[in-house]
């Protein structure tokens, strides 16, 4: 998932974990070489059973980026997270389905100068059968 | 005197025969239950769900009856891993059903006597929940006494 974000156009993260990290993160002590940044966290999974012992198997994600961008940028960043998401459904055959659920951009420094810190947080969920 | 339960086995047995034996047919613990037994990937389960039908007259006497058995022949099938759904829908299980659905099929069955309605299925008999493919079809045989 984190790659597919990096692979967004018009978005560039910092290599490594300077750019994205598997948490949730101080996002306050994130440093301007750091941005963009993404925290991808909190996967929470509900299991439905099917007829012979097999489980549908329903994740959900949640991403977090930051960036010091106007909320039209951030706009379209999440536009092509989206975009990226319906180009690539089952994450390269690892997952059925995945789709974004939710997304909201939240404001920070309401004060600074544009373009101000910004987070745009988004929910995916992934689908995948067992058994 | 064949009993339902010899002509259920005999019937079990040709299946087992039909199914490809790479995918290792095998009769289910359960015929009315499907939600605690799994099919293992590339393998056929199946299940005879039999019952009691209407006496059969044989021929225009009104004084020889024989016994009749309704049956619903579920067979399962879990995908393997990679494999296409239509890999098995065209290709085992057409053939499967191909010679399952010949009334000659029924007949050449010791136990069988009679063919007291086609064997038949619906689009709706045909279904997948996960990964697991299941065709569904219904005969009424007429147990042969003598058998």
């Amino acid at each position: 998932m984190i790659a597919l974000v990096r692979g967004v156009a018009g978005l560039t993260l910092p290599t490594g974990e300077a750019g994205a990290e598997r948490r949730a993160g101080p996002s306050e002590e994130l440093s301007v070489s750091a941005m963009p940044h993404l925290f991808a966290h909190s996967p929470a999974s509900r299991e439905i059973q099917l007829d012979f012992r097999q489980r549908e198997v329903r994740t959900t994600y949640t991403l977090e980026l930051w960036a010091e961008a106007t909320q039209e940028q951030m706009s379209g960043h999440r536009d092509g997270i989206k975009t990226a998401i319906e180009a690539d459904r089952t994450l390269g055959g690892r997952v059925l389905d995945l789709h974004l659920v939710e997304s909201l951009l939240l404001e920070t420094g309401a004060t600074a100068p544009e373009p101000r810190r910004r987070v745009l947080a988004l929910e995916v969920e992934t689908l995948r059968e067992e058994g | 005197m064949a009993t339902a339960q010899q002509a259920q086995d005999a019937i079990a047995a040709k299946l087992e025969a039909t199914l490809p034996s790479g995918t290792t047919p095998t009769r289910m613990a359960t015929d009315l239950s499907t939600d605690l037994q799994p099919v293992p990937a590339g393998k056929t389960r199946y299940q005879l769900k039999a019952w009691a039908g209407p006496r059969s007259e044989v021929g225009d006497s009104n004084l020889i009856y024989r016994p009749v058995l309704d049956i619903l022949m579920r067979v399962h099938y879990h995908l393997g891993a990679g494999e296409a759904e239509r890999t098995w829908t065209s290709g085992s299980m057409h053939s499967a059903l191909e010679a399952i659905l010949d009334p000659g099929w029924w007949l050449t069955i010791s136990e069988v006597f009679y063919l007291d309605s086609f064997p038949g299925l619906e689009e709706t008999d045909v279904s997948r929940v996960g990964r697991v493919i299941t065709f569904q079809l219904r005969a009424r045989v007429t147990v042969d006494p003598n058998a």
